[in-house]
């Protein structure tokens, strides 16, 4: 007797729904998969199916690789930049597979823009740019509903804000170099994006629900994020600086309103916003934008699936059963004809915030303090709203592929156990054995794609410092309570009453 | 025998993503006017059929025949600055080179140089009143000064959705007297480009 899932044809599954959160899908054919398992798998030996499977649960590509940070990180949050890039370059091709190219000119290009090395970095984050846009074309499904692979056997295709904020960082770059045309350039490419944003997963999961290959619904989350502010922030000031003052003013109103219209994302109090045009006593104005701590990780979320005769039981380790209903909407599902016995897992990656210890940052002029600055942007919460947009895509299809997974393992399993059976004692235990084998491997296949980069900062503060023309010693200092965590030096600077007076400062603490 | 039976296709799927990772160069020669759009973007050919456009618009206007009328002969124009407002990576100087291009070679204008090529002939100019014969240097202070300016800028929209993008690039130029700031020529192109990209699918 099969251990596949057995059910009346009509006899639909519990339409399980997240009630908070943006997901998810609900099976109404789980004998399609049977029919699907079946199909792809039809007379393989089951031998060969388990082998394939610890084969597969112990290669590389199929778990994210975290050791080129090991290092590298914190070296980057103690400003040895130039050494963590070090790092990151001598891990290409152990831990940047090709499949990882987007990862890898994002933490390289970052790194090269925190080192200072301006061309190289935008030369990287352009490479990763071009990589997301042509990684835009291709499934995000199919080939990781396949047997036995996972989302890390995938290329990665950045998430979105890595999309949108590598623009930034170019602008920054080019900033640094003296051109702010190109600067400009690439700060008009983040509205588009931003506007590409809007019905990129929507249409998706359109797509998906629509399809003849839907096995459930998948529920879209509106997109929230449509107007950047530090995006326009330096749009504001490059428009100023070349003296078109409505383009800066039509800026200015658009971050107004990103309080009013976004306010998730801009949950705390508006800072005070650029000057729409230079004073006219002659004063030079001069902005400072810093950044501190590093963007979100993700880390996997764990959800085992249990079957008892007729039920389905969701669990997680180290968590309670609300904890699982409020991120999976239900802990456990009542399904007629469901057999006992069934074990696999499902892993999906949520962001974990690293935030900033810096609470406080001064600016000082000739030793002397000008300002404190002011948050104008918390990118991890920019990351995580970007992010969500994404995941009832990342949640239907990882169920999907699991299931399929165990469908055909369980068939396997069975099989076997029916050829052992008839060896006596000796059979029944390697039939056991064999069983066992086989979950722990399935198991280790299912692995939550962790990748995202990780030199991205977590927080945007800025200033505006009205001052005579001149030359002065800049510093700017990051303080936890009443410790100082680091005084940056960035040496004698000249701002003149016109042009673009900007100084970037950043410790990722 | 029965080992290589068994393991015969996925010796023969192996060699297959293998010999599929083996990656080829090809290189094809093609004309300069050929026209080949990849990436949708502002390229070689968008520079050259605006310029051509620009510089044809530029000499069937009106104020050409005034000058020639009143001055008794050709103007002596100078291109300036083309600001790229778009949002692409516009190498403006390859604009301006086509522009210059088509000027010089409808002999209808006089052309001097502008910019940073100025700057280079006046540097060989001094340096040459050291170092040349007294009958073979250029003479200083016998520049041929210009009537008139063109200048422009580049401006783009881009309007996307469901994978398929449409960039409006609009040129304007304008061609200005140098000696009273009056705008004696303007003239706007625009072009539509459609990029479709095969979206993520299910």
């Amino acid at each position: 007797m099969s251990r596949n899932l057995q059910r009346n044809e009509d006899c639909l599954l519990n339409k399980p729904r997240i009630q908070n959160g943006p997901i998810i899908t609900h099976f109404s054919r789980v004998n399609v998969f049977t029919a699907i398992g079946a199909a792809v798998f039809p007379g393989i030996n089951v031998f060969a199916v388990i082998a394939a499977a610890l084969i597969l649960a112990s290669c590389a590509s199929m778990k994210t690789s975290q050791n080129q940070y090991e290092e590298s990180v914190p070296m980057a949050r103690e400003g040895a930049y130039a050494s963590a890039a070090g790092i990151i370059r001598e891990s290409k091709g152990e831990d940047y597979k090709e499949k990882d190219r987007v990862l890898y000119y994002l933490d390289l290009g970052m790194l090269q823009h925190w080192a200072g090395n301006y061309e190289r970095s935008n030369e990287l984050l352009s490479k990763a740019e071009l990589a997301i846009e042509e990684l835009y074309t291709k499934s995000i499904s199919k080939g990781a509903a396949s047997w036995g692979l996972n989302d890390n056997a995938l290329d990665y295709s950045g998430e979105d804000y890595e999309d949108i904020y590598l623009n930034v960082f170019k602008a920054l770059n080019y900033i640094a170099m003296g051109d702010e045309e190109s600067a400009h350039v690439e700060i008009r490419r983040v509205q588009i994006k931003l506007d590409i944003l809007e019905d990129k997963y929507k249409d998706l999961i359109d797509d998906y629900n629509s399809s003849s290959e839907a096995e459930g619904e998948l529920v879209y989350r509106e997109n929230q994020f449509h107007n950047d502010v530090l995006a326009r922030y330096l749009s504001l000031l490059l428009y100023r600086a070349e003296g078109s003052y409505d383009d800066a003013r039509i800026d200015s109103e658009a971050m107004n309103e990103a309080w009013s219209t976004q306010a998730h994302i801009y949950n705390f109090e508006k800072p005070d916003l650029p000057a729409l045009k230079p004073p006219e006593n002659g004063s030079a104005l001069v902005n400072i934008v810093s950044f501190s701590g590093l963007s979100p990780v993700k880390l996997a979320d764990t959800i085992y699936i249990n079957t008892t005769p007729g039920m389905v039981w969701l669990t997680m380790t180290g968590q309670s059963d609300d904890y699982v209903t409020d991120n999976v909407g239900f802990n456990f599902l009542v399904i007629p004809g469901v057999n006992g016995g069934f074990h696999y897992k499902i892993q999906f990656p949520r962001l974990e915030s690293r935030r900033s210890e810096a609470d406080r940052i001064v600016v000082k002029f000739d030793g002397r303090e000008v300002a404190e600055l002011d948050l104008l942007e918390k990118m991890e919460v920019v990351a995580r709203e970007t992010f969500l947009l994404k995941r009832p895509l990342t949640v239907g299809k990882t169920i999907i592929r699991a299931t399929l997974k165990n469908i055909a393992k369980e068939a396997g399993k069975d099989a076997v156990q029916k050829e052992l059976n008839d060896q006596g004692l000796a059979g029944l235990f390697a039939g056991l054995l064999v069983g066992v084998a086989a979950d722990v491997a399935v198991d280790a296949t299912e692995n939550a794609d962790l990748r995202i980069s990780q030199f991205f900062p977590s927080y945007a503060k800025t200033a505006e410092i009205s001052v005579l023309p001149g030359t002065y010693h800049v510093e700017v200092e990051y303080w936890n309570g009443q410790s100082l965590m680091e005084r940056i030096d960035h040496g004698e600077r000249t701002f003149s009453a016109d042009g673009l007076n900007l100084i970037e400062s950043y410790m990722l603490r | 025998m029965k080992f290589v039976t068994k393991f015969a296709p996925a010796g023969f799927i192996l060699a297959v993503l293998l010999f599929t990772g083996c990656a080829t160069t090809s290189v094809t020669r093609t004309a300069t006017d050929e026209v080949i759009d990849l990436s949708g973007r502002w390229n070689d050919t968008d520079s050259r059929l605006t310029a051509e456009y620009m510089v044809s618009s530029m000499l069937s206007g009106g104020w050409l025949g005034r000058f020639t009328s009143e001055e008794g002969r050709d103007p002596v124009v100078i291109v300036g600055s083309v600001r790229n407002r778009s949002s692409e990576h516009i190498d403006a100087n390859t604009f301006i080179k086509d522009i210059e291009r088509e000027l010089v070679n409808s002999g209808r204008v006089v052309f001097v140089a502008a910019g940073d090529a100025r700057e280079e002939i006046r540097a060989e100019r001094e340096d040459q009143q050291s170092n040349a014969t007294l009958e073979s240097a250029a003479a200083l202070a016998a520049e041929t000064g210009a009537d008139y300016m063109m200048q422009g800028v580049i401006t783009s929209q881009t309007d996307a959705i469901e994978g398929k993008s449409a960039t409006l690039y609009k040129v304007d130029m304008e061609l200005i007297d140098l000696e009273n700031n009056q705008k004696v020529w303007i003239d706007a192109k625009q072009f539509k480009k459609l990029v479709e990209r095969k979206k993520n699918s299910w």
